[in-house]
This record gives C-alpha cells, sequence and structure tokens, in this order.
C-alpha cells in the first residue's frame, strides 16, 4: 500500500518528462554514436576479417561484443528512463480512472482488469461506428492504437500491482526462512561456545 | 483486430460479474449495464433483433416474485412469521442445547417462506431476546441460524430466489418440487444441525420455561386470521394449479389481490417495501443471459462440460453441485442460478440422467454454497448487523471459520445425497 501511495503522490508526467527526457536524448544520441563508429567506421578503417591472434580472435569478433557492451551499458539507461516515464504516465491515467483510491494492491488489479475488459468492451462497440461512418482505414487503425494504448496502460499497472504483492509475498517468506536459518545458527553457535541447554 | 461474438459475450459476462464481485456498483445496476451491452452488442452485430430480445424476459417469473413478495410482506406485516416463532419457543422452553436445536428449526422452517433476510432479523430478534433473558452466549446460535437460513430455502418452490427460478425455468408443479425438496431439507437441515451441536458443544443445562405473549406480535387479529387463510389457499392452488389450467404465477398474483383487498392495508406501503432492485436485477440479467445463449457461449459451455465429465452422470452432476456451491460463495446465488440454468438446458438432452437430479444438483450447490463466507450470503451480513449493534466484538474469524467448516459439512453431505438421488430416481 506504501508503495502505492507513493506512487501516487510522487512527481508529476510534466516533472518526470523534464528530468528524464533530456537524460534519455543524451544517451540515445551517445548510443547512436558508438553503434555508429563500431558498426560503420570501424570496419572501413581496418577490414572485419583482419585476425588480432591468428585462428583465435578477428576484428569482427571484437567489434560484435563492443556492440553487445554497447547495447547492455546504454540500453539500461535508456530503459530505464523509459519505464519510469511509463510509470508516470500510467499513474497519470490511472488516478484519473480513480482507481488509485482502491483499499488495497490488489483490488487496484481487479480493478484494472475491470477497465481493461471496459476498454476492450468500448473498442468492439465502437469499432463498427466507426467502419460504417468513415471509410478511412488510417483513422481505424488510429483509433484501434488509443484503445490498444489504453489497454496497455491498464494490464501494465495491473502486473504491476500483481508484481508489489507477489513481492511482498516473497519477502516475508524470505524473511520467515531467514528467521529459521538465523535460529538454527544460533542454536550451532550456542552448542558450539558449550552454552546450550543442558537435557 | 476483430473480436468474435462469443468473446465479447463473455467479456460482457465477466465485466458484469467483476462488477457484482467487486461490488463496484449495486447488483441491479451491475445487471442493467450487462443488459444495455448485451443489447446494443447483441443488435449492433446481428445476433439478435430488438424484438427478439424482449422475448428474453421472463414475464411469467418476474410475476411469480412480485406476487409472492406482496403475499409475505402482508403476512409479515400481520405478525405470521413471529407469532410462529413465539408459539413454539414457548412450546420448547429455555435449554440451551434444545434452543440450539429449536432456533435453526424454526429459522429453516420460516424461511421456506419468508425471504432469509427477513427470517435471520425477526430470529435474530428472538435469540437476542432469549439469550439475554437466560444469559447466554447469543454467537453460536446466530451463527447456525445465519445457516439454517439458506437451507430453509430449499424447502418449496417460493421459498428462495434459486427455487422460484429452477421451478419455473424446469418446470416444476408445486408437488412435484415438494416430493424432492422435503427430504433434501430435512437431510440438510439435519447434517446442519448435528454439525452446529457438535462445532458449538452447547451444554444442556437447566430447562427454564419462556413466556412469551405470541398475540404482542399481532396488530390485528382480524388481518392475521384473514393473510393465514389466504396464504392456505394459495398454497393449495398451488397444489392443483396443473389441473386447473393456470400457471403458478397466475395464483401468486392473484392471491396477492385477494390478500391485498382483504386485509385493506395501504398498498403504497406495501408496494414500496418490495425488493424491486431484485425484479430489475432479474430483468437486466435475463437479457444478459439471452444474449450469451444466443452467441453460442453456453453451448461452447455445455459442450465443455460435457467433454469434462465425459458424460457420465455421477460426474456431471457432482460439478454442478461443486462448481453451482464454490460460484455462489464467491458472487451472490442469483446471477450465477441465472446463468447455469440455460447450460444445464442445453446438457440435459444430451445426458440420460432423470432432470429432476441436475436441477437439484443445481439448487442444493447455489443454496448451500452462499454459506462460504459471512459476507457472502445476506443471513450471514444480517448476524454481523446483529453482533454489531449489541457490541459483540471479535467474532469475525469465529464466524468466517464456522461457516467454511459447516459449508464444506454440508456439501459433502450433498454430495453423498446427490449421488443417491441419482441411484434413485436417476
Amino acid at each position: 500500500m506504501a508503495e502505492m501511495e507513493e506512487a501516487a503522490k510522487s512527481e508529476s508526467l510534466s516533472q518526470e518528462l523534464r528530468k528524464r527526457l533530456p537524460s534519455m536524448i543524451n544517451n540515445v544520441i551517445k548510443f547512436a554514436v558508438l553503434m555508429i563508429i563500431i558498426r560503420f567506421v570501424a570496419p572501413s578503417i581496418i577490414p572485419s576479417n583482419t585476425e588480432l591472434i591468428p585462428n583465435i580472435l578477428g576484428v569482427n569478433t571484437v567489434l560484435n561484443a563492443l556492440s553487445f557492451l554497447v547495447i547492455i551499458y546504454y540500453g539500461y539507461y535508456i530503459l530505464r528512463d523509459i519505464r519510469a516515464l511509463t510509470d508516470r504516465a500510467v499513474n497519470f491515467v490511472v488516478i484519473r480512472s480513480g482507481i488509485v483510491k482502491e483499499r488495497s494492491a490488489l483490488r487496484r488489479a481487479a480493478m484494472d482488469i475491470v477497465w481493461t475488459i471496459g476498454i476492450i468492451l468500448a473498442y468492439a462497440a465502437v469499432m463498427p461506428l466507426v467502419k460504417g461512418a468513415i471509410k478511412i482505414s488510417w483513422v481505424e487503425i488510429a483509433v484501434a492504437l488509443s484503445f490498444l494504448l489504453l489497454i496497455a496502460i491498464f494490464l501494465y499497472d495491473c502486473v504491476r500491482m500483481l508484481s508489489l504483492i507477489f513481492g511482498v509475498g516473497i519477502k516475508r517468506l524470505v524473511d520467515v526462512v531467514a528467521g529459521i536459518v538465523e535460529k538454527a545458527e544460533r542454536e550451532v553457535k550456542e552448542e558450539e561456545s558449550g552454552e546450550g541447554p543442558t537435557g | 483486430m476483430t473480436i468474435s461474438v462469443e468473446a465479447i459475450f463473455a467479456l460482457v459476462f465477466l465485466f458484469v460479474i467483476l462488477l457484482i464481485f467487486l461490488e463496484v456498483v449495486h447488483r441491479t445496476l451491475a445487471a442493467l449495464i450487462g443488459a444495455f451491452l448485451a443489447a446494443y452488442f447483441g443488435i449492433v452485430y446481428r445476433v439478435f433483433g430488438y424484438e427478439e430480445m424482449l422475448t428474453f424476459i421472463d414475464f411469467r417469473l418476474l410475476i411469480f416474485v412480485v406476487g409472492i413478495y406482496i403475499i409475505v410482506e402482508v403476512m409479515d406485516r400481520a405478525g405470521v412469521f413471529h407469532f410462529l416463532a413465539l408459539s413454539i419457543l414457548n412450546m420448547v422452553g429455555a435449554n440451551p442445547k434444545r434452543l440450539m436445536i429449536i432456533f435453526p428449526l424454526i429459522t429453516i422452517l420460516i424461511s421456506a417462506l419468508l425471504s432469509n433476510i427477513a427470517v435471520m432479523m425477526i430470529v435474530g430478534a428472538l435469540t437476542m431476546a432469549v439469550a439475554k433473558r437466560i444469559k447466554l452466549n447469543p454467537m453460536p446460535y446466530l451463527i447456525s441460524e445465519s445457516i439454517a437460513a439458506n437451507v430453509g430455502g430449499l424447502m418449496l418452490i417460493i421459498s428462495s430466489i434459486p427455487t422460484m427460478l429452477v421451478g419455473i425455468e424446469a418446470g416444476f408443479t408445486f408437488l412435484g418440487f415438494l416430493l424432492i425438496s422435503v427430504p433434501t431439507t430435512l437431510f440438510l437441515s439435519l447434517v446442519t444441525v448435528l454439525i452446529c451441536l457438535s462445532i458449538f458443544r452447547v451444554e444442556s443445562g437447566e430447562f427454564k420455561e419462556l413466556h412469551f405473549n405470541p398475540w404482542s406480535a399481532v396488530k390485528d387479529r382480524g388481518v392475521f386470521m384473514r393473510s393465514i387463510a389466504i396464504f392456505v389457499l394459495t398454497l393449495i392452488l398451488f397444489m392443483f394449479c396443473d389441473r386447473l389450467g393456470l400457471g403458478m404465477e397466475a395464483v401468486a398474483i392473484g392471491s396477492a389481490v385477494i390478500l391485498l383487498v382483504l386485509t385493506n392495508v395501504d398498498i403504497e406501503d406495501i408496494l414500496g417495501h418490495l425488493d424491486w432492485p431484485t425484479v430489475f436485477f432479474f430483468s437486466g440479467f435475463f437479457i444478459l443471459v439471452g444474449g450469451l445463449e444466443e452467441s453460442g457461449l453456453l453451448r461452447l459451455i455445455s459442450m465443455h462440460i460435457l467433454q469434462f465429465t465425459g458424460g457420465n452422470p455421477a460426474l456431471l452432476t457432482l460439478t454442478i453441485l461443486w462448481v453451482g456451491a464454490i460460484l455462489s460463495g464467491a458472487v451472490d446465488n442469483i446471477p450465477i442460478t441465472l446463468t447455469l440454468i440455460p447450460i444445464i438446458k442445453g446438457l440435459i438432452p444430451q445426458v440420460s440422467v432423470n432432470p429432476m437430479v441436475i436441477w437439484w444438483s443445481l439448487l442444493i450447490g447455489v443454496t448451500v454454497g452462499g454459506n462460504f463466507t459471512p459476507i457472502s450470503s445476506p443471513p450471514g451480513l444480517v448476524t454481523m448487523s446483529i453482533l454489531d449493534r449489541e457490541g459483540v466484538s471479535g467474532y469475525f474469524y469465529k464466524f468466517l471459520k464456522m461457516n467454511f467448516i459447516i459449508t464444506i459439512a454440508q456439501l459433502l453431505a450433498a454430495t453423498i445425497y446427490t449421488y443417491a438421488l441419482l441411484i434413485v430416481i436417476g
């Protein structure tokens, strides 16, 4: 629940955009530049069939490994920003639907499902009218995409809530297991120091 | 992206059930939303026409329910049920163990005629009066009564909404229904009382006489006598209505009109107190279920049930019993009954089982299943409000545990009973 409230109270979408967008653009540019260097510049300077260690390590392998590292490194930062922005965007929509006021994370997840079904039904209700009234294929696609986006937002929030519940459950389970292990360790220590209870 | 008609109707149904389950809106509003969506999709996607949609509403059942509601409301105001309960209490006296048997039995007897909420309010108030007079802990008695209130709903075709629904839809006669309902209710009552006695371990204690004046509940003896007379006449007419060429709804509404005329009660007041939300709920849900049927979804579910059970009569009846019970534990038993009726109608021609057994497994399942938790049945909610009002605290967990244990025991007993029914008449 605390996380839910925190999510609702946290920075607004516009503040988050101000903070995340420059960093995201920055990372995308760096990523693109590095990839251009690795994929186009480097092979034009050094032929890709050059072998650095004969029969063991070629330039092509090194460049592949480098691009892999760049993808992982910048991909992590870009995805982190995208995720933070998605979270805020989802909160923005979910707050407007009134779901955030729900009593528990489980109920919020259930309400997300209700909204998802509602949106699918709204799509099914609207599409025959759109198809009949506006005979332009891109309008149909735009309408479908907007509904799809809304569905994705609610499903994302649902999965987020379920993972929150699951996470709390796992934390409790881990606490229980850790407690048992701790108790066993204490007993072993006590036995080893000869201070354990005697029969 | 195109969505099939079956999927749309399945989503509409799931949407309505979630609205009811999560208590997002009142169940009547949820059913009306469901009806609106079913009507819209049915007409826009050309599954059915407007005229055809109107035939989904079973007006016979609506008339029957309204008639019974009027009769029961007038009888309740005449003090018939209070009189009955007080007279029985005077007869049995105030022995704690005996009361543990008698209170649930009174509840079952009255709930055969009255809605289980009203029964719980009457018997609950009596229980509190007796408990205060002889210094008893009222909780075990109230819990057993709240469970018994649902069991009593199986006694007559007019006892509860599921019996009325199944009775009318399956074409039971009043006597034909009674032939199975009496042993079923007696068996389940016996099981309930025995479980309550063994769980609550009430000591015998001393016998004390109770001196309630039953007539204190009756304001006008003339109205009281006339309402009993009309009710007895109604029951007789129910028994012979098929020979008279009348439907049960005609008898119910006819008797209600005669009762209103003879008792000279304030009709606006009576009509104002009827359970109109349930009547509107029916109308909405009839359209929704009609839509599900026309879309072919219910036929698909029937086929899957048939595949799952392999047409085995025992497995089929027990599946219906347990599925009905579990679903009724989660959601109100009225929408579950309304949805399962057309599914069962689709199953009956394909299996070599006496339809009576299948209908009864449904009825027992949805009736007993309502007891799974205190909040899944109206009598449980009334009991909690009585306990709150009396300042009893920390009862919920015990109530929940008892409800669950008793319901599982009742369902196991019902499983044996249904199997026996299958062997005898299946």
